[in-house]
């Protein structure tokens, strides 16, 4: 019993205690400032940065969900390595060949082209087309526009109705090329104008090839168009041999190796160059 | 500031009131605080927690006006004490002796409570946690050992050797003066 008493005296004397030891830096105001620190600005600035982090989030979202592509009037299309096909507000249709970009305004019906397209405008709306060598003006119609930067010239094929082409910007001259007419232009300088003598003008957007009586050399040619290919013929007497076939495909190994089985040669291929050499006779 | 009004204004979460009233009992607390962990930063980490928590859980609180709030505050602050010690301290006995002989308490010489505050802080960990609890703050053994996590008889053996401690340190105190 004594023995408690005296450890009893002892916890009362400590639990009265309400000195801080003369080595501790510590005080109530330093105590609650850190207590603000953590738990109350501390709370506060990150309650912030989860509320400022969220709503970042979701203006991005927003953006990037509702707001795809400027607005519904807009369209914008660029391609690589495949075609897209557009239908426009008025039922128009637009075929983007590869490595192209087009921007549409449905407001302004406008058009910018930079590459090729195949149009079937529906004649609800007039339409100008802008493009990098030309400038066109269209209301129905169906027509291939290819007009490359990279090229001086725009080609316009005109399959059914009549269109009108800006060739000189400063003289404002224009043209109307109409059905079954094929036009280059050579802005600022001229546009010549010729029956379509190619029926595989189309051959990018069809996938298919048709060749009549055609030198080896021009079917080589279409080949290098249609894939951006090189291919040299090695031997001149096997360019002028003569092609009558159909094929359902563009690409260019398939039809090598299809007309090699009736022209003796043999192709070799080096990166996007190809040569085709004629076999010799043994 | 009248009890009833500031208990009402701490569940309302007031962050005046909280201030005041943390200035007006942290002192006590962080003595508390101290007196188990032996280091100023972790006391005043494991106080700040201690508010926190009194502050956040005082809809819990049953009434009993400030007395009771206090007590209450005090069974929280000596809980987060309890966790770090649990967390960070190793408890485990080094030395192994038998307990005969160990005095049943301390002796009771005439020394400031500094002084005492002192020679307990001094203890190791696992001892000076026991004493504080079985003879500062009147726990069981029953419930110290639920607090810490050990046996009750590892308890008691805590608490001998605090005692022992301490009585050879008051000696020393008593032949030779404070050091």
């Amino acid at each position: 019993m004594e023995s408690n008493n005296r450890e009893h005296k002892i916890a009362e004397k400590i639990k009265n205690l309400n000195t801080v030891p003369k080595n501790i830096g510590w005080t109530p105001d330093l105590g609650w400032a850190n207590y603000k620190k953590k738990y109350i600005t501390g709370k506060i600035i990150k309650r912030i940065t989860i509320f400022s982090t969220a709503v970042a989030a979701i203006s991005l979202l927003c953006i990037f969900l509702l707001i795809p592509e400027g607005n519904s009037h807009t369209i914008k299309k660029s391609t690589s390595d495949e075609i897209q096909e557009i239908v426009l507000n008025d039922g128009s249709r637009i075929w983007l060949n590869k490595n192209s970009t087009l921007k549409i305004n449905q407001k302004k019906n406008t058009i910018r082209l930079k590459g090729e397209i195949y149009a079937e405008l529906s004649g609800l709306n007039e339409y100008v087309i802008i493009s990098p060598h030309t400038r066109l003006n269209a209301t129905n119609g169906h027509f291939n526009l290819k007009s490359r930067e990279e090229k001086k010239r725009a080609t316009l094929t005109v399959e059914e109705g009549a269109i009108e082409a800006l060739w000189d910007h400063d003289r404002k001259l224009t043209t109307s090329i109409t059905e079954g007419i094929q036009a280059e232009i050579i802005p600022e300088t001229a546009l010549v104008q010729a029956p379509l003598k190619d029926p595989n003008y189309l051959a990018w957007k069809t996938g298919e090839l048709e060749f009549q009586n055609t030198p080896l050399y021009t079917v080589l040619k279409k080949l290098e168009e249609l894939n951006d290919i090189k291919i040299h013929i090695e031997n001149s007497d096997i360019r002028y041999c003569k092609i009558n076939e159909k094929f359902s495909s563009t690409n260019p190994e398939q039809i090598l190796n299809s007309l090699s089985g009736n022209i003796p040669y043999k192709t070799e291929k080096k990166g996007e160059n190809y040569f085709i050499e004629k076999k010799n006779n043994k | 500031m009248e009890e009833s009004v500031l208990i009402e204004k701490l569940r309302k979460k007031d962050q005046k009131t909280q201030e005041y009233f943390y200035k007006t009992h942290a002192k006590k607390m962080f003595l508390l605080c101290l007196r188990f962990l032996n280091d100023e930063q972790e006391a005043s980490e494991v106080l700040n927690d201690g508010f926190y928590k009194v502050f956040s859980r005082i809809k819990m609180f049953q009434n009993g006006g400030l007395s009771g709030l206090k007590a209450w505050m005090k069974k929280i602050m000596v809980n987060e004490c309890l966790q770090h010690i649990r967390k960070t301290k190793n408890l485990e006995i080094v030395q192994k002796e038998g307990l005969s002989d160990i005095p049943a308490s301390i002796p009771y010489i005439e020394l400031d409570a500094k002084i005492y505050d002192q020679l307990i802080r001094g203890l190791p960990v696992s001892y000076r946690a026991v004493f504080l609890l079985y003879a500062i703050e009147g726990y069981s053994h029953k419930e110290i050992a639920e607090f810490l996590e050990i046996s009750e008889n590892k308890s008691r053996i805590h608490l001998f050797r605090a005692r022992k401690e301490l009585q050879q340190k008051i000696k020393k105190i008593n032949n030779h003066g404070i050091q």
